[in-house]
This record gives structure tokens, C-alpha cells and sequence, in this order.
């Protein structure tokens, strides 16, 4: 079976050359043809649009929304300046996908980020990527932006067509919440990283108070081959609801950590076996299947269901960012979830009072029984927080701070019982 | 943060920082204070109440928004610290991976504690994960990613920072 | 449009959003963060309600209405989401009730009773924060902040200098001051009105009392001449403190600091407490009948014409016109409040000091041109309306002689020396007699200064206000000193006419209106005075040294001509003082001092710029033995047998003030044909210039206690660069010495850009200034 799963046809193929960062390489594969096109022919942008759509892509920086949807709620009539953002501030714990796309195959997120914001009108782009990306990330994608000035697919009278785009590199400096996108639109116009509630939505109302479409780097790097391969070769890759492929982040106790690009509805234990299997042959106790941020599930669950969004969620978890992490027999389930609750107590920007303190709140109970000073009504308390906290703040940082806590006391109980010395 | 003297942004930096407004609609200036903020920690470490003056002053803005900036994010460090920034990843996927005693094992070999700094060091627990899960254990140095981390890899990546001096 | 909340109908418009729409319809809904006068936050979560349907509760504040939907702001969803808000926000606050200002009239704890839980299930350590100094008006305590961020809010748009920010983030996050920075803005105190909980308190009150222990009183302003609302609270017949009053045509909900933490004054040492009189060249204590007794024997012994009656702008209608009809009674027509004033030329009778238009409408306009004024420290009131006229993209233009720091942008500006103020107008003259399609009579006497060609800055403002239908031009209040003041306001109505404009003229004094209405100066309306000859001008009146000089609620660094005023004082046989405050140095040249009581310890009535009568009863008793103004002076009339009944009312003064005054004709002169143009600010050299510190204005702020520890007392001067280049002045030394006459002062050098040429700007702050010399007069200066 392992042989039967196509793997990195899409955002990874150029990893199959020894240079796959290069322009040369991204060429060779078809790279920016589909640009070349649409700047020939003056494609129309509703075209483009109709294409997402109808290929059914959805954004795989988290929520799953429909890609082509979110396009659509931008108003192609209104002569307003509008602007793409590339969200490359990936942070959410046990995502590293889009790292390794920037690095390995950064023609691609370019292309994307250009025919996006060609098919939503918008004359100016921008890739903004996390702080620490600073290094090596940066300089990769830094470069590839020269190449693709240099050769014309970006900035001004583009291959002589008169279109112009200007596509920008951003850094940051260092807050998970700026993933938000309206954290990322705050950040970008050099504030604190504080989310903005909606309405108004970005596309109506989003970067320097323009229309702005928000999508991820995988995303975006998927866009070119669906453009020029068609949503019918992307339908058939994948399930109905789900189609397409998806890269996962496979971490934790395997033997063969790794991103894996694989077709949606891949079952779990496939994906499994391309990471090599768990460690030192345990038995698998428990997966959070898309970020720190969903709720885990035992083993036995996620053995049996595939990886796309319907089969993920029927089974009580989400897909979410695609980082799998994989906790072997031997796993301390309360002192993972306070490391969880420690990375969202102090990734809280601070602006909604139920995330601010209710994230504190709860990382203090966690730490109190993980010292065993802890009592029943500590767990009865931190058993209520999650639901205090979920839907009652401007954005999901809420909601990812409190699914884990529920989803772990939920399956793992015993274990934070076992944490209570003295009963009262 | 506190010092009296003044500093004066290098020239070569305020052609950066203004090169760097050229991708922003006219007239906005404070896009540019994460990335002028990076420039100005880059050659002094850290940031100082001196910096955040100047800055304010040539972006025309007020100091307490630089400030709020400037204390918002997590790289940048408002008191003084070593030359050498290390930071563990030490969220879940590195746990699962034995970052813990990677860190342990830094604080012995530096002789500072997690947080701290010596002249030369500054050791960081990165709560935030860095995105190199499939890495891990891993950490970054002045930036720079290690992952797969091992104790041996750790002497030698300290070994190679002492021999570059 | 249309939607049920708790199954009322309520009617909206669109983009309105729930609280609006709840609150118009006296439906409650919890909240922190949202405050209709700032932008909206959405941070607090207090305001959750629930939409039929929706799985997810929805923040009040910030969601629009959608048509034909219910809400249900009691439901079960809803109240548990507030009740959770109240928990969390509880967890990390001190719940230190007992011991907090705000304690009964907390919006935290209201709500608290109201959403909280019983008991609190939080075991952990509480967030503790660290307070900061920042500045002697607000007393923080951090601790107790909820992170609504009200505070960060209102300085970024209402007060227009953001001074607050949130620094930090997650549960540390902390609203502070950069660094240790003290709060700058001087409307700040908003801000602990605006603080829903106790983070935020008035340092002067600070846990001196608790809030059901208050009686309140409403009170309008005394400082300046917009007359804001506010309300006294007193405790044990003391002003405790002071809160602003909503009125939407003037303040709205808010206040300056200056007219709420002035009250400080009232029991400072150099309250006048009992009449005293100079008896064998002391001043002695003596009874109220016995210096009623000395003061007839006084006057009835000297010439009426030899008696100048001065009254303060800033007394109530009610003293203004007593104090004159005492004077006239006794046939003393030498009476003025003009005391700062310098210029008494060209129109024989005093225009009306008034704005055009009501001070609401000036969020109308479109365009505004500011004559020299330091208009956000001195008006913060009108300051914070062109703030919101520039919010709303009106464009503000401004000629002035310092570059005043405002809480508003400028469109256009024109930085010129106070010896040219008059030439850059009459360039406006000409040039919008060229542009301008109004027909207007330009007296030949200005046709000859033209120039031929008007500045271009000047054709830009010019431009500006005939371009645009709504314009306003304010001419700055410190300009009443002015050499030419006069002929700046004649030159500036010329203008306002031609550009089709509104115009106001505005002052330093809280009822400058009140002294004009009620005649007290010479030349005024037939109705108040038969007199025919017209009398002594307060310049007059010092100029030709009378025998008896009556001052009443006014200190002599009033007086424009304070020196010269002293040797008058000195020269004269009696001088009698009707005062709430007097320096020792003051006292040794009345021979008669009356104690007199505040505004803030009388009823009263002030009209503001915008000729608004507003009364006010009594705050307090008065402080120490000192008597309301209106009742010393209707004894004094019944001392000189006025036909008066001895038991008048206040009421009865009021009425009669209203009935003899209110209704009078201002027939503002439009016409200046023999106008004879003599600028008389020409001094050809290093000309000295500046207004009064706002919190040095008057007698009552020059003693508050808090707000003069605002700014530093030291004496500086500041001077742009050419011009000390051109005077031969050592800048690397930052002392230096100013010469005026034969006076000279040790001052710290402030090289500041902001200062017109040629010119030596000084904040009058203390009275060593005006020891050394007059402003708009020949300043030098040397090095040490
Ligand atoms: C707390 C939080 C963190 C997030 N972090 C990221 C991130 O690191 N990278 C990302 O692409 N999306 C992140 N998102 C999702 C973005 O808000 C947004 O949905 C996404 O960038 C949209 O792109 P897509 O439609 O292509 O997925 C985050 C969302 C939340 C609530
Ligand atoms: S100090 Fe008061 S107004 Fe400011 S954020 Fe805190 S609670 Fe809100
Ligand atoms: S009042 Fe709505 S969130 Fe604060």
C-alpha cells in the first residue's frame, strides 16, 4: 500500500531534484507557466476564481475554508486598492510544513501569491514571514523574490503586459498569534499583534483599512498546478469534501519525523508508515492530528480513520494546520497538556479578558496537580474553564487554547487523578 | 531599560529602514518599527530606552508605540543579554523528543540558567514552537536552525561558535 | 429596519450595532470596554448576547444589527457568558472595595453584584503591578486595571496625545506611560471618569472619602471662556472634588484638568479669611460693620472722579453689575475690566466679545484659521472641537508666532514675529480684496500698506477659507495684551467678512461677556450709565494716578500694567481690595481688604463666548468669614441708601441683572472708513512674547496646589538658533541673562526652532517674569 500513495506531487515536487529551490529547477517542472499564461491572456479574473472554486481547495492554514469562496467576497468592481497577504508566520505547535516549502520550493508560493492576486485585483502583496524565520527561511525566499524580479514575473509591466504587481517580503518578530490573519494585518502595519473583531471582515475592510485576501503558504503554493492541471485533476485526488493533496508534519514518536505530502483521505495508518512507525516499536497512545490546537485523540481512534477534513471531524477533532504528533505508550498525557497550556498562556496577546485569563487560569491549575498539590475540585474547575473560554473572545486563539484541555482530561481523566494526593 | 545617553540610528540603517517604507502606502511609518527594531537589536543586542527615543524620532511617532511593539514580541529583548542568543524549542513535539534535557544539559555546559545570560550566552526556553517539529529535538542559535539535536551535536555547535572567536 | 431584542421591537439603522440600539431602547446590557465616546474596543467581553439561532454568543458592542433577528440579552447563553467575563476579570483584580475611590460608583462592581459568582473558585496568585509615577494628577493603582483599555483609547482620539499604550501582552500586560513618562494632555483627567474601575483615581481626592459621603452640586467652569458644565462634590462643606457635568453643546462629558483640580485653591494659605483694614499702618482684623464703615468714610472724603473701580472678568454677572451700580451710585464712572488689555484705540465703543456661532457648531466646519493661539492649553474644550473637526478631515490653518504644539494636524501654517502679526493680516486684506466676490468698503488707509503681492502661504489659507462654505477664524486669547489688539480684531473682522466666515475673538476669562453686558467700562450702553462724559479706561486710570482705587477679585500681575499699577496703588489715598486670595506683598497697599468668597462658594452666572447665560447655586458656604460677592456688595448700596430692601435674595439680583441687561442690541461695527492704520508694536529689536501659563491664569489655578506641579517652576526662556547666532549668544551655555529696562533675570536658554525670529518666547509662570518686564516689549539678551 505504501506504494500506492502518491507523495509530494504538489507544494513538494521539486523535492525530487537536487537543487529544488532554484529557479531552474521550478521552470523545468512547468514552474510559472500558468502565470505566463494568464498575463498573456488577460484571463479573466472571475475565471480564475471560478477555477478555486470549483476545485474545491480549502485554505490550509488552519480553518479549512474554501479557498475560492474567500476570494469571491472581494468586490472585483470597486476601484479600492486591495492587497494579498501570504501568511507565513506558521507557529502552530507541530507545524513545520510551510518552512520546508518556503525553502524547498519558494517559486511556488510566488506564482500563487502572484495569480491570487491577480484573479482578486490586487496591485500589491505581500509574504510575511514569523521572526525566527529570519535565517535561512528568509534569505531562500528573499532570493527567489530577486530571481522572480529579475526575470519579470513580478513588478512592473509584467512580461509587457502592462499588469503590474509588487510582491514584498515582511518579517516578524516573534508571537504566535500573528497567524491570525487580522493579527498578521495589525502586525504588518508595525502594531502589537492584537486580532480585529469582525465585521468588518478583511475583505471588505483589511490591510490599511483595504480589501485584503489572507491565505497560507500551502495554499497559495497550491494554486498554480490547479490553474493549469484543472480542478478536475485536483477533484480526483482526495475525497469529495476534501480533495486535493495536503502536507502533513508527521512529529513526535516516530522513526521517520518528516512532512509528507500525501492525497486527502490517506488513512492515518499509511501516513503512519511513511513516518516509519512509532518508535522503538510502542504502541501509539494518542495523536493530535492537526496542531496543538485541536483535541487529541487516543490511538485506537485515529488508527482507523482516514486524514481529510470530514473523517477527522466525524471522529471529534479537526484536520486543522496538518501537524501530526504522535505520543508513544509511554506518554505523560498531563504533562503534555501543560506544555500546551504554558505555550498558549504566554502566546495570549492580552486584549480579550476570557483568553487572557482564562489561559493563565488554567496553565496554573495544570502546573499545581503536575506538582501534586492539586485537588478534585482543581480538575472539576479546569474541567469548566474550556467552555468558559471557547466562543466568547475575538478570535480562535481562544477556542485552540481550550480544546486541548477539554479533549485531555476527556480521554486521559485517570492520569490527572493520579496527579491527587490529598483529597478534600 | 533605562539609560540617559543618547544614540543616533547609523546611516546605513535609516537608508534600510527607509528603503524598507518604500513597500508600504505613502506616509505610513510605523510598518517599518518591527523591521527597524530587528536592525538596531542586531547590532546592539538589545533594546534600550535610548533606542526606542531615537526611533520614535525618526519615524515621527510616539514612543509609546514603538514601546508597545517593542515589548509585544517575543525576539526582542529589552535587557541586556549575552552575545549569543540560544533558544530551545521546548514545546510539545521537542518535549516528546527530550528537549528538556537538552536544556539541562545547556545550562550545565554554559553555567547559566534557563532565562539568563552570561557575557557570551544568553539561553532562551522558546515556549513558541519554531516550526521544525519534524526536527526536534532542535534549537536555534543566533538564528541559525539546529535540529535533531544530540548532546554530541551540542558540544560541537558550541565548540564551533567558541572556535569562530 | 427592524429587530426584536428580548422580544421588543426595536427600530435601527443600518450599520447600527446592538448596544446602540439596546441602549436607546433602555435595554441593559453589561459592559467595560465599549464607551460611546471612544472607538470600539470588543476586548472586554462583558456585552455577550445571544442571537436566535447563533450557537455563538455575540459581543453587543461590536455586531451590527442584523434585520428582522432576535436577541436575547437575558437568555441563559447570555447570562452565562457575562457571568464567565465577571469571573475572569475578578480572578486577577484585588476586590479591594473597602479601601477604593471608585468604591460605590464602580462599574465593576456593580456588575459584579449583579453577574458574579458567590464564591470565588481562583486559588492561584493574583497578577500584582507595579505603579509608576505619572505626574501629580492621576494616582495610579495598576492592580486593579481590568485591561478595558478606555485609557490607551481616549488619549489616541480624544485627547489627541497618546500617552497610555498596553505594554506587554497575555496576562502581564500592563496600561502604562512610556517608561516613567508623566501624563502630558491637559484634559487627563477624563481619564479617571472614563476608567471603569479604580485603576485610574484623582490624586488630590485621593482616599479621602468615600462616594455616598458626597452632596453634588453642578458648577460652570471659571477659567476659561467656554463655560463647561461640572459637578461639585463636597464633603463636610469642603470641595471635595470636582467631576464635569454633560452638556452636549459645550463639554460634552468632558473636562480640562484646569477646571477640575483647581479647586485645591480654595483653602490655600493666602485666603483672605476676615476683613482687614491698615490701622496705624498695619493691616488689623477688624469686624465686617467696621470696614463697611472705614470704606464710606473713605470715599465719601474723595472726589468721585478721582476713584477707579476695576472689577475681575472672571467674577459672576451678578458681582459685575452690582460692583458697577454700587460705583455709579456714588457717581464713580471710572470702571473697567479690561485689565489686560493694552490697545483701547479705533473703536470708541468696545465690540462685544463673542464667537459667531454657538460652540457646538463649530464640529461643522470646514475650515479654520487660528490667529495666534495657543488654543489646546489654553481652550482645551474648543481645542478637543477642532480635534474632531480634523478627525473628520476639516482643514486647520494657523498664523502664529510659536509654533504651539496642538492635539489637531495644521493644513497650513505661518510662523511669524508678534511685530508682524498686522502686516501678515492686511496681506490677507489684499489679497482677498482681489479674490473675494464679497463687497467690502477697505479703509484707503489700508489700501496704502498693499504690497502688491500676498505671501503665498497666505494665498493658500486665503484659498483654504474662501473654498470652503464653513469657516471659522479664532483669534487667540494671550493677543489681548497686544500693543495692536484693536486693530487685529478690526483686521481680523475685515477678514471674517470678505472670506465669508465666522469669526470669534477669545479670551482669557470665564465671563469677559458678563463685564461687557453689564457696562462695567467706560462708554458703555445708555441703558446702564447716564453719564455723558465718558470716563477713565483702566489705562487712564493708572496713567493719572487717582486718589482711591477699588480692585476687586483681581491680583496685580493682572494688570498688564503691573508696575505702573503698583506706583498708582502706592500714590493713592485709599485702595480697597475685594479679594478670596492676596500675597503679603499685595496686602501692604490696600487699606482694605474684604474677604470675598469664590465662585465655586456662590451662586452665580456666567455667560461664555457664545453669550450662554448659565447660574450655578451656591457649591459650599463660603470658606472662612469671607462673604459672597453680590451680598458684600448690596450691603454697601444700603450703606449708601439704595432703595433696596434689606432682605434681597439672590434670585431677586439675578432677575433684575437678566431684566436690565440680558436683551441688548450689539451693533458690531462693519464700517472703518476714517479707520488711522498706526501699528504700535514696532520695537526694532528683540521683541519679548508668550501667554500665561495655563495653570498661572488667575487667581484661583495660580494656588492649586496639584496642577502647578505639572510643569517645572524653573525660569527658561526659548529662542530659535539664528536669532541667539545674532545675538552673540554662547550656546553652549544653557544660562543665560534677560534684560528689560533696568530689570534684569538669571534664566535657563531653551533653543527651540518653534520660536518666530527675532523674538524671546516666555511662558509667564511666576512673577519674577513680570517683575522683569512687559510682554510684546524690547527684550535683550546676554551671556552670563
Ligand atoms: C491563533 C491562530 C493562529 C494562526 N496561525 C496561523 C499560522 O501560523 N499560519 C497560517 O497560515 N494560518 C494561521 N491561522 C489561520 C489564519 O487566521 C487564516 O485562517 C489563514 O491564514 C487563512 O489562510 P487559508 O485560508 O489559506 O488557510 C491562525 C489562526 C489562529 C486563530
Ligand atoms: S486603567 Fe482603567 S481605563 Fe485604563 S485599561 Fe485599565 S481599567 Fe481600563
Ligand atoms: S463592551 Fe463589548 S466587548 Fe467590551
Amino acid at each position: 500500500m505504501k506504494n500506492n500513495i502518491r507523495i509530494n506531487e504538489l507544494c513538494f515536487s521539486t523535492l525530487s531534484s537536487n537543487n529544488p529551490n532554484s529557479l531552474e529547477t521550478y521552470l523545468s517542472q512547468g514552474g510559472y507557466s500558468t502565470w505566463k499564461k494568464i498575463v498573456n491572456d488577460f484571463t479573466d479574473k472571475q475565471e480564475i476564481i471560478d477555477l478555486v472554486v470549483k476545485s474545491g481547495l480549502r485554505g490550509r492554514g488552519g480553518a479549512g475554508f474554501s479557498t475560492g469562496k474567500k476570494w469571491s467576497f472581494i468586490n472585483l468592481e470597486s476601484d479600492e486598492i486591495k492587497y494579498l497577504v501570504c501568511n507565513a508566520d506558521e507557529s502552530e505547535p507541530g507545524t513545520c510544513k510551510d518552512r520546508d516549502i518556503l525553502r524547498y520550493n519558494p517559486h511556488a508560493v510566488i506564482e500563487g501569491m502572484l495569480i491570487a492576486s491577480y484573479a482578486i485585483g490586487a496591485n500589491v502583496s505581500y509574504c510575511y514571514l514569523r521572526g525566527e524565520f529570519m535565517g535561512e527561511v528568509y534569505k531562500n525566499f528573499k532570493q527567489a523574490l530577486n530571481e522572480a524580479y529579475s526575470n519579470n514575473f513580478v513588478g512592473n509591466n509584467i512580461l509587457g503586459s502592462e499588469i503590474n504587481i509588487e510582491l514584498h517580503d515582511l518579517i516578524g518578530a516573534g508571537a504566535y498569534i500573528v497567524g491570525e490573519e487580522t493579527a498578521m494585518l495589525e502586525s504588518i502595519e508595525g502594531k502589537k499583534g492584537f486580532p480585529r473583531y469582525k465585521p468588518p471582515f478583511p475583505a471588505i475592510k483589511g490591510l490599511f483599512n483595504s480589501p485584503t485576501i489572507i491565505n497560507n503558504v500551502e495554499t497559495l503554493a497550491s494554486i498554480p498546478k490547479i490553474i493549469s492541471n484543472g480542478p478536475i485533476w485536483f477533484n480526483s485526488i482526495g475525497t469529495k469534501d476534501s480533495p486535493g493533496f495536503k502536507c502533513f508534519s508527521v512529529s513526535g514518536h516516530v522513526n521517520k519525523p518528516g512532512n509528507y505530502e500525501v492525497p486527502l483521505g490517506t488513512p492515518f495508518k499509511d501516513l503512519l508508515e511513511l513516518a516509519g512507525g512509532v518508535k522503538n516499536n510502542k504502541k501509539i497512545k494518542a495523536v493530535i492530528p492537526g496542531g496543538s490546537s485541536v483535541p487529541v485523540l487516543p490511538g485506537n481512534i485515529i488508527m482507523n480513520i482516514n486524514m481529510d477534513y470530514e473523517s477527522i471531524a466525524n471522529a471529534g477533532s479537526l484536520l486543522g494546520s496538518g501537524a501530526v504528533i504522535i505520543m508513544d505508550e509511554n506518554t505523560n498525557m498531563v504533562k503534555v497538556l501543560h506544555r500546551i497550556a504554558r505555550f498558549y498562556y504566554s502566546e495570549s496577546c492580552g486584549q480579550c479578558t476570557p483568553c487572557r485569563e482564562g489561559t493563565g487560569w488554567m496553565y496554573k491549575i495544570i502546573d499545581k496537580l503536575l506538582s501534586g498539590k492539586g485537588s478534585l475540585k482543581d480538575i472539576e474547575t479546569l474541567e469548566s474553564l474550556p467552555n468558559m473560554i471557547a466562543s466568547s473572545t475575538i478570535c480562535a486563539f481562544g477556542d485552540a487554547a481550550a480544546m486541548p484541555v477539554e479533549s485531555f482530561i476527556k480521554y486521559y481523566k485517570n492520569e490527572f487523578l493520579n496527579y491527587i494526593k490529598n483529597e478534600d | 531599560m533605562k539609560d540617559k545617553d543618547l544614540y543616533n540610528i547609523p546611516s546605513e540603517a535609516c537608508t534600510k529602514i527607509n528603503e524598507w517604507l518604500l513597500k508600504f502606502p505613502d506616509g505610513e511609518k510605523k510598518p517599518a518599527i518591527i523591521y527597524a527594531l530587528h536592525l538596531i537589536q542586531k547590532e546592539n543586542k538589545y533594546i534600550k530606552s535610548k533606542h526606542v527615543d531615537a526611533l520614535a524620532n525618526l519615524l515621527n511617532l510616539k514612543k509609546i508605540d514603538v514601546y508597545e511593539v517593542a515589548s509585544f514580541y517575543s525576539m526582542f529583548e529589552l535587557e541586556k543579554v549575552g552575545k549569543h542568543t540560544i533558544s530551545v524549542c521546548t514545546n510539545v513535539s521537542c518535549m516528546l523528543k527530550g528537549s528538556d534535557e537538552i536544556l539541562a544539559y545547556l545550562e550545565r555546559k554554559l553555567k547559566i540558567k534557563v532565562g539568563t545570560s552570561s557575557d557570551e550566552y544568553f539561553l532562551k526556553d522558546e515556549r513558541e514552537c519554531l516550526a521544525a517539529c519534524c526536527g526536534a529535538p532542535m534549537m536555534q542559535v543566533d538564528h541559525r536552525y539546529y535540529e535533531n539535536l544530540t548532546k554530541e551535536k551540542v558540544d560541537k555547535i558550541i565548540r564551533d561558535i567558541e572556535n569562530e572567536k | 429596519m427592524k429587530i426584536k431584542i428580548n422580544n421588543k421591537e426595536c427600530v435601527f439603522d443600518k450599520g447600527d450595532t446592538l448596544i446602540q440600539i439596546a441602549d436607546r431602547n433602555g435595554i441593559h446590557i453589561p459592559r467595560f470596554c465599549y464607551h460611546d465616546k471612544l472607538s470600539i474596543a470588543a476586548n472586554c467581553r462583558m456585552c455577550l448576547i445571544e442571537q436566535a439561532g447563533a450557537n455563538k454568543p455575540q459581543p453587543a458592542c461590536s455586531t451590527p444589527a442584523i434585520e428582522d433577528q432576535e436577541y436575547f440579552t437575558n437568555s441563559d447563553l447570555a447570562l452565562d457568558s457575562q457571568k464567565n467575563t465577571m469571573e475572569f476579570l475578578l480572578i486577577n483584580h484585588p476586590l479591594d472595595c473597602p479601601v477604593c475611590d471608585q468604591g460605590g460608583m464602580c462599574e465593576l462592581q456593580d456588575l459584579a453584584l449583579m453577574h458574579g459568582r458567590v464564591k470565588s473558585r481562583y486559588k492561584e496568585d493574583k497578577r500584582v503591578v507595579v505603579d509608576h509615577n505619572i505626574g501629580p494628577l492621576i494616582k495610579t493603582n495598576m492592580t486593579r486595571c481590568i485591561h478595558c483599555t478606555r485609557c490607551v483609547r481616549y488619549g489616541e482620539e480624544i485627547a489627541g496625545i497618546k500617552e497610555f499604550g498596553s505594554i506587554g501582552r497575555g496576562e502581564t500586560m500592563e496600561i502604562r506611560t512610556y517608561l516613567t513618562s508623566a501624563i502630558n494632555s491637559p484634559m487627563s483627567g477624563n481619564m479617571i471618569d472614563i476608567c471603569p474601575v479604580g485603576a485610574l483615581n484623582a490624586s488630590p481626592s485621593h482616599m479621602k472619602g468615600r462616594t455616598w459621603e458626597l452632596e453634588k452640586v453642578k458648577f460652570i467652569s471659571n477659567h476659561d471662556c467656554v463655560g463647561s458644565n461640572m459637578d461639585i462634590h463636597v464633603l463636610e462643606n469642603k470641595v471635595f472634588r470636582v467631576v464635569p457635568h454633560e452638556n452636549n453643546k459645550i463639554n460634552e462629558i468632558w473636562l480640562s484638568d484646569r477646571d477640575r483640580f483647581s479647586y485645591e485653591a480654595l483653602d490655600h494659605n493666602e485666603r483672605v479669611k476676615k476683613p482687614t483694614a491698615k490701622i496705624n499702618g498695619r493691616h488689623t482684623e477688624v469686624e465686617w460693620d467696621q470696614a463697611f464703615e472705614i470704606i464710606k468714610n473713605n470715599l465719601d472724603s474723595i472726589n468721585s472722579n478721582d476713584v477707579s473701580g476695576l472689577i475681575s472678568a472672571n467674577s459672576t454677572i451678578e458681582e459685575q453689575y452690582l460692583f458697577q451700580k454700587w460705583l455709579r451710585e456714588m457717581d464713580i464712572n471710572n470702571i473697567d475690566y479690561r485689565v489686560s488689555q493694552n490697545d483701547f484705540r479705533y473703536q470708541t465703543e468696545e465690540p462685544f466679545p463673542k464667537i459667531d456661532i454657538p460652540i457646538d457648531d463649530i464640529e461643522n466646519m470646514d475650515s479654520i484659521l487660528l490667529i495666534d493661539s495657543n488654543i489646546t492649553y489654553e481652550q482645551p474644550i474648543l481645542s478637543h472641537k477642532l480635534r474632531k473637526l480634523f478627525l473628520k478631515n476639516a482643514k486647520i490653518n494657523s498664523i502664529h508666532t510659536y509654533n504651539y504644539t496642538y492635539n489637531f494636524d495644521l493644513e497650513n501654517s505661518i510662523l511669524i514675529n508678534p511685530n508682524f502679526l498686522v502686516d501678515i493680516l492686511i496681506d490677507f486684506v489684499e489679497y482677498l480684496s482681489i479674490t473675494s466676490n464679497r463687497k467690502f468698503d477697505i479703509p484707503a488707509e489700508i489700501r496704502k500698506k498693499f504690497k502688491g503681492n500676498a505671501k503665498k502661504s497666505v494665498q493658500e489659507i486665503a484659498k483654504n477659507l474662501l473654498a470652503k462654505k464653513n469657516s471659522l477664524i479664532l483669534l487667540g486669547s494671550s493677543l489681548v495684551s497686544h500693543p495692536d489688539y484693536q486693530l487685529l480684531k478690526i483686521l481680523t473682522n475685515m477678514i471674517s467678512i470678505m472670506a465669508n466666515s465666522s469669526k470669534g475673538y477669545l479670551v482669557e476669562n470665564c465671563n469677559v461677556a458678563g463685564a461687557w453686558l453689564t457696562g462695567c467700562m467706560p462708554n458703555t450702553t445708555k441703558k446702564i450709565s447716564k453719564d455723558k462724559n465718558s470716563r477713565f479706561n483702566v489705562l487712564e486710570a493708572i496713567n493719572n494716578k487717582l486718589d482711591s482705587y477699588i480692585i476687586y477679585n483681581l491680583e496685580f500681575i493682572d494688570f498688564y500694567h503691573y508696575k505702573e499699577l503698583k506706583k498708582s496703588l502706592d500714590n493713592a489715598k485709599f485702595v480697597l481690595g475685594f479679594q478670596s486670595f492676596v500675597t503679603e506683598e499685595e496686602k501692604s497697599f490696600y487699606d482694605v481688604i474684604l474677604p470675598l468668597a469664590t465662585a465655586f462658594e456662590s451662586p452665580g452666572t456666567f455667560v461664555n463666548i457664545e453669550n450662554e447665560w448659565q447660574s450655578f447655586a451656591q457649591g459650599c458656604k463660603p470658606y472662612y468669614m469671607s462673604k459672597e460677592g453680590w451680598k458684600i456688595l448690596t450691603k454697601l448700596r444700603l450703606q449708601n441708601g439704595a432703595s433696596i430692601d434689606n432682605s434681597v435674595d439672590y434670585i431677586d439680583v439675578l432677575n433684575e441683572v437678566d431684566s436690565v441687561v440680558r436683551n441688548q442690541k450689539f451693533n458690531m461695527e462693519e464700517k472703518y472708513n476714517n479707520l488711522v492704520i498706526e501699528k504700535k508694536l514696532n520695537t526694532g529689536s528683540l521683541t519679548r512674547f508668550g501667554g500665561i501659563d495655563s495653570y498661572y491664569i488667575d487667581n484661583i489655578v495660580r494656588r492649586a496646589d496639584s496642577l502647578n506641579k505639572v510643569n517645572s517652576k524653573k525660569n527658561f526662556i526659548s529662542v530659535n538658533k539664528k536669532t541667539l547666532e545674532a545675538n552673540n549668544i554662547d550656546i553652549t551655555k544653557n544660562k543665560l541673562i534677560v534684560r528689560q529696562n533696568d530689570n534684569t533675570l538669571l534664566v535657563e536658554l531653551i533653543i527651540d526652532e518653534n520660536v518666530s525670529d527675532n523674538s524671546v518666547y516666555i511662558i509667564n509662570s511666576n512673577k519674577e517674569y513680570y517683575e522683569l518686564g512687559k510682554r510684546y516689549q524690547p527684550i535683550k539678551i546676554e551671556n552670563v
